[in-house]
């Protein structure tokens, strides 16, 4: 009867331990699903900043477009965006990486540049 | 004499101990559903916002201004009109776009504004659409936390590229365009906050 119990126990202990992992899963995959959608919208935002470059720009990509961190309310989040010259001419090769401290997004992409294009902001 | 059995100690001590670990998993298991709902908000919120740029940026990207099969002999027109409603920046963009709508897949002729009409169900950012100039429109409310919308198009008609804050054309659309949203403090999800900028793609 003892022995009994002691096994029953122990089951009872096995399937709620499982069962507490399998929610504690469920949680940290639903605590990231917000940072990389977050890290997606960021990712493309860069992108697009990009995109709308002049040839010029593209060619010496400035600093501040280069890297950096994003302001509130994604503080935390920090990119880099990489512009080179594809082999086909007028186009280029845009890369964005989104880090955050759990993880990264990467978005590439390829953009066709008109020569002598320059943007006044 | 051997014993055989349980005494009434060891039962007790054994039920103790079972209700404790109970009583310890049932905490647990309450505490992690209350961190699960919390998280859930959190990540519909950002869902919502993400699909909410997602359409608006899809939509502006497939914009064109060539004439639609729809409109007969008008062309379809690109406008960014630059307007105030009682101090508020309430700018409104009105283009046509081949994107997916939930009118369908053909050409949709777009409006995209803050409704602040109390006289019609939507509020904040709606779009309204119909499958060509003055057709019935359908309402499409976006988000409703929206107060203020400000929009810029990136133009090279004049020659020189520049940012402007307002645009309108029959035949070309803008290189690029920016929307930034805002609502009262906090109302606003973050990712509603980022400028929503998109590179047209028929104004390349």
């Amino acid at each position: 009867m003892l022995l009994e119990a002691v096994v029953a126990l122990l089951v009872i202990g096995l399937v709620s331990a499982a069962a507490l992992d399998l929610v504690s899963a469920q949680l940290r995959a639903a605590a990231r699903q917000p940072a990389v959608l977050t890290a997606a919208a960021l990712a493309q935002d860069r992108m697009t900043t990009l995109q709308l470059l002049s040839d010029e720009e593209l060619r010496r990509l400035p600093d501040s477009l280069a890297r950096g961190e994003f302001a509130a309310p994604f503080a935390g989040y920090r990119w880099r965006s990489a512009a080179t010259r594809s082999r086909v001419e007028s186009f280029y090769d845009l890369r964005v990486d989104v880090e955050w401290s759990t993880g990264r997004y990467t978005l590439a992409s390829v953009a066709s540049v008109p020569p002598g294009t320059r943007v006044t902001r | 004499m051997t014993r055989r059995g349980m005494t009434g100690v060891e039962l007790l001590v054994a039920l103790a101990v079972t209700g404790l670990a109970a009583v310890i998993g049932t905490a647990t298991l309450a505490l992690l559903t209350d961190r699960g709902a919390t998280l859930r908000e959190q990540s519909s919120a950002t869902e919502h916002a993400a699909a909410v740029r997602h359409t608006v940026v899809a939509w502006l990207e497939d914009a064109h201004g060539a004439q639609s099969p729809f409109s007969g002999n008008d062309a379809a027109a690109f406008e960014l009109l630059d307007l105030r409603d009682h101090g508020r920046a309430a700018d409104q963009l009105l283009f046509t776009t081949s994107a997916p709508t939930p009118l369908g897949s053909g050409d949709t002729f777009v409006r995209l504004y803050v409704d602040s009409d109390r006289r019609t169900p939507e509020r904040g950012l709606v779009a309204e659409l119909s499958p060509w100039p003055g057709a019935p429109v359908t309402r499409l409310e976006l988000d409703s936390t929206v107060t203020d919308m400000e929009a810029r198009c990136l133009t090279d008609l004049a020659g020189t590229p520049r940012w402007l804050p307002t645009f309108l054309s029959a035949q070309a659309v803008p290189r690029g365009i920016e929307l930034r949203l805002r609502s009262a403090p906090d109302a606003l999800a973050p990712l509603l906050q980022l400028p929503i900028r998109v590179a047209v793609e028929a104004g390349r």
